[in-house]
């Protein structure tokens, strides 16, 4: 009777185990696939959109990277974009734009992710009131990197990151690397892998997605840089 | 009566005592037993305390998880909206889930294989959790190695074997199904999963030589504290049977003193009780002997001769007898006085020249320097030169006797040394060894050739002790005897119940 019931212990413990073992094993893919799985792609066109506000380089590349200013994954994004600034031989100029909804505060957006991509060496920071400038290009989530030529065209639209807030080598920071190298890649996107920028409830921004061909055309022989400020107030910079 | 006579080496050859050689215990078939024994529980001691530790680890590392993922991570954003983040619930939940069960098969089950193998495949888990929860951080992939270097903490290379594979799973899948969460490009070798395996395999290598020389040693020590333990046992039952032999030895010991005592006090009581008809018979003898010489009848005169010199001889034995018993018994005691040793000596020659030259031998004496005077006892110094005197007059027959008396410092001490030489027969190294020992004649031929009890040198060598000097004897069968006395000449008064019986084991051995 006592070996019975050490036998039906053991078959307890094994039964327990085996369920253990599956359970974890399914929590741990479903977190996989929660950190793999992409956000969003941004709709973007081909040519720098109009009224940015956002002063594009004439003479070289010019980078975007849309954030959401307290989206956690977000966090590797900006690392590897310091990576990226780092290592790149051509050095494009770069903004990150933070969107701030509508109804939040003053400083919402002043979090420990505005200081980290303000000390990249080489990257302006501005505020995005209300998401005006994510819409303009068609951003839909956190960390959606846009890459352009001198002329305004759409080299690169992509995350910088391999999964959701995991930093380290990923085919979007090795696609921008080439291009700032003048090399040709095998893919002109990536996944993006962040928090989407416009929540359901959120009230979307009407924007005029207009391809900037006029601001373009007018000053492509100029040696001054293109800026929208004219067009939108909504761009804002901390000192 | 138990046997007293037990020696140390009889306890050797039954096996009482331990069986060593060159100091080293050769390990029996019990030892080894028990020193399996030791190995085991060890062991078992050893995986149920890594077990308790694990157990504790997995709930700090859950709560740690928590905390990370709270502190890096605390919430999910959609533009204006937030929600709390999955890698919050991944932390509380599937941390959970990782840690409660190997935890609890840790204080439940402590010391199974099956406990080792789950707490080893947890640990893995959590490594693979906590890399999530910090972004694949480069540096929370050291948790994985740190890990297996706590599993080694088993001594069981057998833990690392589910460990490796998991992460060599893991890295399998991932590089099949996401290959860019752990290698950063989108199409990577199929087998480069083997090259993140291969890293851990190399820690592995090291952490299974530890683990089996971690073995090796704990056996070792299991087998020297088996060889201790017995060392131990054996010192212990040693110890009672030495306790039990003294006690044995010490009861024979005063039953043998008690006889001893018992038969010296009888001999004594005995030798005065004969002493005196003996004496009465002897001087009855004297007259019925000059009786019968007055009336000339010669036959008579034989006969009473004989009957005196038996008498005689029968006294001096008697006398003898009743001196030893009187060491024995402690009643001995000394007379000291001062007196002239030279003038002592050249009295007692006087009166032994008859004995003397009875086997037509010739006696000289030497007197080396100034002599002096000595505080002795006269008697007994007399009794020592006149044993030592006849004994050589009755083994040398036709030769010479010489008598050397000095005075020196022996020792630090002065003393007089009388010195007899014979040609007589001289001495074996056997006899050498029983010669002053009470009723042992240097051969039983002797006795019967030569006569007397054995009882002189014994008075010699007694007397001598009683004393405080020596008496020692040199020489070779054929090559005659040498006789040596040293007695100091300022003797303290004393009385044998100080010295005590002389114990045979201290009789000179030549």
């Amino acid at each position: 009777m006592i070996r019975s019931l050490f036998a039906r212990q053991r078959l307890t413990w094994i039964a327990l185990g085996a369920i253990w073992l599956v359970s974890v094993t399914i929590g741990l893919a479903a977190l996989a696939r929660y950190d793999n799985a992409p956000g969003v792609a941004a709709a973007a066109s081909g040519q720098w959109p109009a009224g940015t506000g956002l002063t594009r380089d004439l003479h070289g590349p010019t980078l975007v990277m849309l954030a959401h200013p307290r989206c956690t994954c977000t966090r590797a994004s900006l690392a590897e974009l310091s990576e990226l600034m780092t290592r790149a031989r051509t050095k494009p100029r770069a903004f990150v734009v933070f969107i701030k909804p509508g109804q939040m505060g003053d400083d919402w957006e002043l979090t420990d992710l505005w200081r980290t991509a303000s000390r990249i060496p080489g990257v302006s920071v501005v505020r995005d009131d209300e998401g005006r400038q994510a819409a303009r290009f068609g951003a839909e989530t956190s960390g959606q990197t846009f890459l352009y030529d001198a002329r305004g065209r759409l080299l690169f639209s992509g995350g910088t990151t391999g999964a959701r807030g995991h930093a380290g080598d990923n085919a979007g920071r090795a696609t921008l690397l080439a291009l700032l190298h003048g090399e040709t890649p095998q893919r002109k996107g990536s996944p993006v892998f962040g928090c989407p920028l416009f929540a359901s409830t959120d009230a979307r921004p009407s924007i005029d997605r207009s391809i900037d061909a006029h601001t373009h055309e007018e000053r492509r022989h100029t040696n001054e840089a293109a800026t929208d400020d004219s067009h939108d107030r909504s761009l804002h910079r901390h000192p | 009566m138990t046997d007293p006579c037990i020696a140390i080496p009889d306890l050797v050859a039954a096996g009482g005592l331990p069986n060593t050689v060159s100091g080293r215990r050769e390990p029996s078939a019990a030892n080894t037993s028990r020193a399996d024994a030791l190995f085991r529980a060890h062991q078992l001691e050893i995986y149920q305390r890594t077990d308790r530790m694990f157990g504790h680890l997995m709930l700090v590392q859950w709560f740690a998880g928590i905390l990370f993922a709270l502190w890096l991570s605390p919430l999910a954003w959609t533009g204006s909206a937030s929600q709390m983040h999955a890698h919050v619930w991944a932390a509380l939940l599937l941390g959970g889930s990782i840690s409660l069960f190997p935890a609890a098969l840790a204080f439940y089950r402590p010391g199974l294989l099956s406990t080792r193998y789950t707490i080893a495949t947890a640990q893995m888990l959590m490594s693979a959790l906590l890399i999530h929860l910090t972004g694949g951080r480069i540096e929370t992939h050291f948790h994985v190695f740190g890990s297996l270097a706590f599993l080694a903490f088993y001594r069981d290379w057998r833990v690392l074997v589910p460990a490796t594979i998991i992460v060599a799973v893991d890295h399998l899948l991932r590089g099949l199904y996401w290959p860019e969460s752990v290698y950063g490009v989108v199409v990577a070798s199929e087998w480069r999963w083997l090259e993140h395996a291969a890293w851990v395999v190399f820690e592995d290598l090291v952490l299974v030589m530890s683990c089996l020389r971690g073995t090796r040693e704990l056996r070792e020590i299991a087998e020297r504290t088996a060889v201790l333990e017995q060392a131990h046992r054996d010192q212990a039952r040693q110890s009672i049977e030495l306790t039990e032999l003294v006690a044995r030895l010490r009861l024979s010991q005063q039953q043998v003193e008690g006889a001893t005592r018992a038969k010296n006090e009888f001999v004594a009581n005995m030798s005065h009780e004969l002493r005196t008809p003996l004496n009465i018979i002897t001087l009855y003898c004297e007259l019925l002997q000059e009786q019968a010489e007055d009336e000339r009848r010669s036959s008579d005169v034989v006969d009473l001769q004989k009957i005196r010199a038996a008498s005689k001889h029968l006294l001096g034995l008697i006398n003898g007898i009743l001196d030893l018993s009187k060491i024995e018994a402690g009643r001995m005691e000394l007379d000291i006085q001062t007196f002239e040793i030279r003038k002592a000596i050249e009295e007692l020659i006087d009166t032994m020249q008859p004995i003397i030259s009875q086997n037509e031998n010739r006696l000289t004496v030497t007197y080396e320097g100034q002599l002096g005077a000595m505080d002795g006892d006269l008697t007994k110094t007399r009794q020592i030169l006149f044993n030592l005197l006849s004994n050589a007059a009755k083994f040398t027959s036709r030769g010479s006797i010489t008598l050397r008396v000095s005075r020196g410092i022996i020792d630090g001490v002065e003393q007089l040394e009388l010195r007899v030489e014979d040609t007589g027969i001289g001495v074996t190294e056997e006899q050498k060894a029983r010669l002053f020992r009470p009723f042992a004649q240097a051969d039983t031929s002797i006795s019967r050739k030569y006569g007397g009890t054995g009882l002189g040198l014994a008075l010699v060598w007694r007397f001598c002790q009683l004393m405080g000097g020596s008496v020692t004897v040199d020489g070779q069968p054929g090559g005659g005897a040498c006789f040596t006395v040293c007695l100091p000449v300022k003797i303290a008064p004393r009385s044998a119940a100080a010295i005590g019986p002389a114990p045979e084991a201290a009789l000179p051995a030549a």
